[in-house]
């Protein structure tokens, strides 16, 4: 068996430690991960993109994941970065690929015109909502309409709010994330990106009511797959405009460990490998 | 794909990072100035101008490192004569050999340097799982060698000042339940010394789960586990000295929290499950699994692993924190105990099987006199591994603990630490 992706390269100029396994014979196929609050584009997929790019089924697809400030950054500015990546990405496909490579080989280099034709967006609990908004503003833009199917998919989503002090718990790694109660009344947030998680917040009730408004004409925002994890602590487990039901609950994983696979994966691995093939 | 996969390495961990300094420093420094600058800091106490460029050195040797791993598992083919060329002289410089032979030894770059001068060395056949599990090895090592916050708190577990903070501050704020929590919110820019070293902690916490999964799932690749984890072993060997003392006191802080008792309960459950990692994660992972203790949290009750290995004392110290809060009886306490407690075993002591590698002793007495200073029973260990010391007993290590004393020709200097007799002893110490 041999390798089907590049070692991971660093795409500088977009994001926070954004970095992409190349696929070496490439279908025109994506996958962009992206992660939640307190997460980074390296660690919080760690086993899970490394199990993906061994899967047959995805030999021909790019994998990026995308890092952004999710603690300095509203979810509404950093749905904004994520945009105006894409947009690049989409639009001025071969030359961000290409200029990742640096001096890695002149058989990696994709033509000039070289684009994608479907991309699937995985994305954790605030990244969900920063994934949906920057889907959203590109469409509401009404400018550069990106000529690719697209598909979103979901590990644990914010979207209909989350428990702050229980999210403050479970990234430190250290405490569980069901002393949430007690934080929530010891600690202030100050962190923009929490105070839009709350439920009820502006920035998630614009995001619910643009989702309705416009999913029935674009049904690239009907996520095909949600995974939860069982009575989740951090957040709020609830449908979402017309997001595909039943959702799949992930059995012993909690709120960070969701992303996270030790081994290959029937569901997570599975579910996904089945909407990369955009049957 | 070898020579790119080189070029790649290169690029990412030795251009533009500070590693890139060494080696101008190299070329322009003296024997004398690189034996001075590169010295144990017994001789004399090393000066900040002194410590940046030790650090150069640091992140040089750590990709030494990183390329001695790429090598083991075929991620590169070979090594070309250019890079021999430029990185073989400094591997072999006397004062560089000293500093990462001798004085803070680190065996991935003295196998590379093996490598280069006598193309021995380990080589497994390439392949796509290999290159997955050496991306994830890079990812968790840019963790702990990049992050600023990772970079403060491991300073301070070191025995280090920075600003205001050291580890008694970090233990003290950890008493706390807000002092973390505004940690995590805080931006770096605004983030003081204590705040780093406070995320710096969480993430040493994601680090050290990190690798163990990762080495938990190398099993049918030894060799490359045990490579992987003696990149980072500065940390985990020191993990019986001041380092895991003071990663229990600030596991202990955590159990102090005032809360109900079903957090309580949850807290001692989850201290309970990083002792055990800590535990797991202080040896190297061929050493457990021709131990026949598997990382997969199923120790034995009754088997002690050794470098973090008062785990029991540890528990028992949580425990007796709990009874102060009036909450064990409301626990479980079983449910934890599984995590470490117990005694040590007791194995009945048998006369050995002869090794065909020859007597234990002379195998051990060799390594002292190699290595020409005081050692502990895992780097002994180790070095017999090295040396593909044949053991007739199932447990080596306890094997080793139980008749290193009597052995003819090793003399023990301290607890856990014994030397070759026929050296004088230097003074003992951590490097």
């Amino acid at each position: 068996m041999e390798d089907t992706h590049t070692p991971p390269f660093n795409l500088e100029r977009f994001g926070i430690g954004t970095h992409a396994y190349w696929s070496l014979n490439p279908t025109g196929k994506l996958l962009v991960l992206v992660h939640g609050f307190k997460g980074a584009a390296g660690t919080t997929w760690l086993g899970l993109l490394q199990n993906l790019i061994l899967q047959p089924q995805a030999a021909g697809c790019d994998i990026i994941s995308f890092g952004y400030d999710s603690v300095r950054q509203t979810g509404g500015e950093s749905a904004m970065e994520l945009q105006i990546f894409l947009d690049k990405l989409f639009v001025k496909t071969s030359q961000v690929i290409n200029q990742s490579f640096d001096d890695y080989g002149s058989k990696m280099r994709r033509p000039e015109n070289w684009k994608y034709s479907q991309i699937v967006i995985a994305a954790h609990s605030l990244g969900a909502c920063v994934s949906r908004r920057a889907l959203l503003n590109q469409i509401q833009s009404g400018r550069n309409k990106w000529e690719v199917e697209i598909r979103l998919a979901w590990f644990a989503p914010a979207h209909r709010g989350a428990k702050i002090g229980a999210l403050l718990c479970a990234v430190t790694n250290l405490i569980p994330s069901g002393l949430g109660k007690f934080i929530d009344v010891g600690a202030k947030y100050f962190s923009p990106a929490l105070k839009d998680l709350e439920p009820g917040s502006e920035f998630l009730t614009e995001l619910l009511d643009d989702t309705k408004k416009l999913c029935d004409e674009h049904l690239s925002l009907n996520a095909p797959i949600t995974f939860w994890v069982l009575r989740d602590k951090v957040v709020t487990n609830g449908t979402f405009a017309k997001d595909v039901v039943p959702f799949e609950f992930v059995d012993g994983s909690d709120h960070v460990s969701i992303c996270k696979l030790d081994d290959y994966d029937e569901q997570r691995i599975g579910g996904l490998l089945k909407i990369m093939s955009f049957t | 794909m070898s020579a790119q996969n080189l070029t790649y390495l290169e690029r990412n961990w030795l251009r533009g990072s500070s590693a890139n300094n060494a080696l101008s420093y190299f070329r322009k420094s003296t024997l004398g100035d690189r034996k001075w600058i590169l010295r144990h800091h017994w001789k004399k106490d090393i000066n900040d101008e002194e410590t940046r460029r030790r650090d150069a050195f640091d992140y040089l040797l750590g990709f030494y490192s990183i390329v001695e791993i790429a090598l083991t598992v075929g991620f590169v083919d070979e090594i070309p004569p250019a890079f021999q060329k430029k990185h073989l002289p400094i591997l072999s410089d006397v004062p560089m050999r000293r500093y990462y032979e001798v004085n803070y030894q680190l065996d991935l770059p003295r196998r590379l340097r093996e490598r280069m001068q006598s193309g021995i060395a380990y080589k497994l056949e390439s392949s796509p799982r290999l290159n997955s599990f050496f991306y994830e090895f890079l990812e968790l090592t840019k963790l702990i060698e990049r992050d600023a916050d990772l970079e403060c708190f491991l300073w301070a577990l070191d025995g280090g000042w920075r600003g205001r903070c050291n580890f008694k501050k970090v233990e003290q704020a950890l008493l706390k339940t807000i002092p973390l929590f505004e940690a995590i919110q805080t931006t770096s820019e605004k983030k003081s010394e204590l705040q780093h070293a406070l995320v710096g902690f969480c993430k040493f916490i994601q680090f050290c789960e990190g690798l163990s999964s990762l080495l938990t799932r190398m099993e049918d690749a030894p060799v490359a586990a045990e490579a992987m984890w003696l990149a980072h072993a500065y940390w985990f060997r020191q993990l019986d000295y001041q380092i895991g003392d003071n990663l229990k006191l600030a596991f202990k802080s955590l159990v102090r929290w005032q809360v109900s008792h079903k957090n309580k309960k949850a807290l001692l459950h989850r201290v309970g499950d990083l002792t055990k990692l800590m535990q797991d994660i202080s040896v190297p992972p061929m050493t457990k699994w021709r131990t026949g203790l598997t990382s997969k949290r199923s120790a034995p009750k009754n088997f002690q692993v050794g470098m973090f290995d008062n785990t029991s004392q540890v528990m028992h110290d949580l425990r007796k924190i709990s009874t102060k809060l009036k909450t064990l009886e409301a626990l479980n306490v079983g449910e934890i105990s599984h995590h470490g407690s117990g005694a040590p075993s007791k194995i009945v002591s048998l006369p050995s099987p002869a090794s065909p590698s020859g007597p234990l002793a002379t195998a051990v007495v060799k390594v002292l006199q190699r290595y020409g200073r005081p050692m502990k029973v895992n780097e002994i260990l180790m070095a017999l591994e090295h040396d593909n010391y044949t053991w007739t007993a199932k447990k080596p290590r306890q094997n080793l603990i139980m008749r290193i004393g009597k052995l003819t020709g090793v003399k023990k200097v301290g607890e856990g630490i014994y030397i070759a007799e026929s050296l004088e002893s230097p003074p003992v110490g951590s490097g």
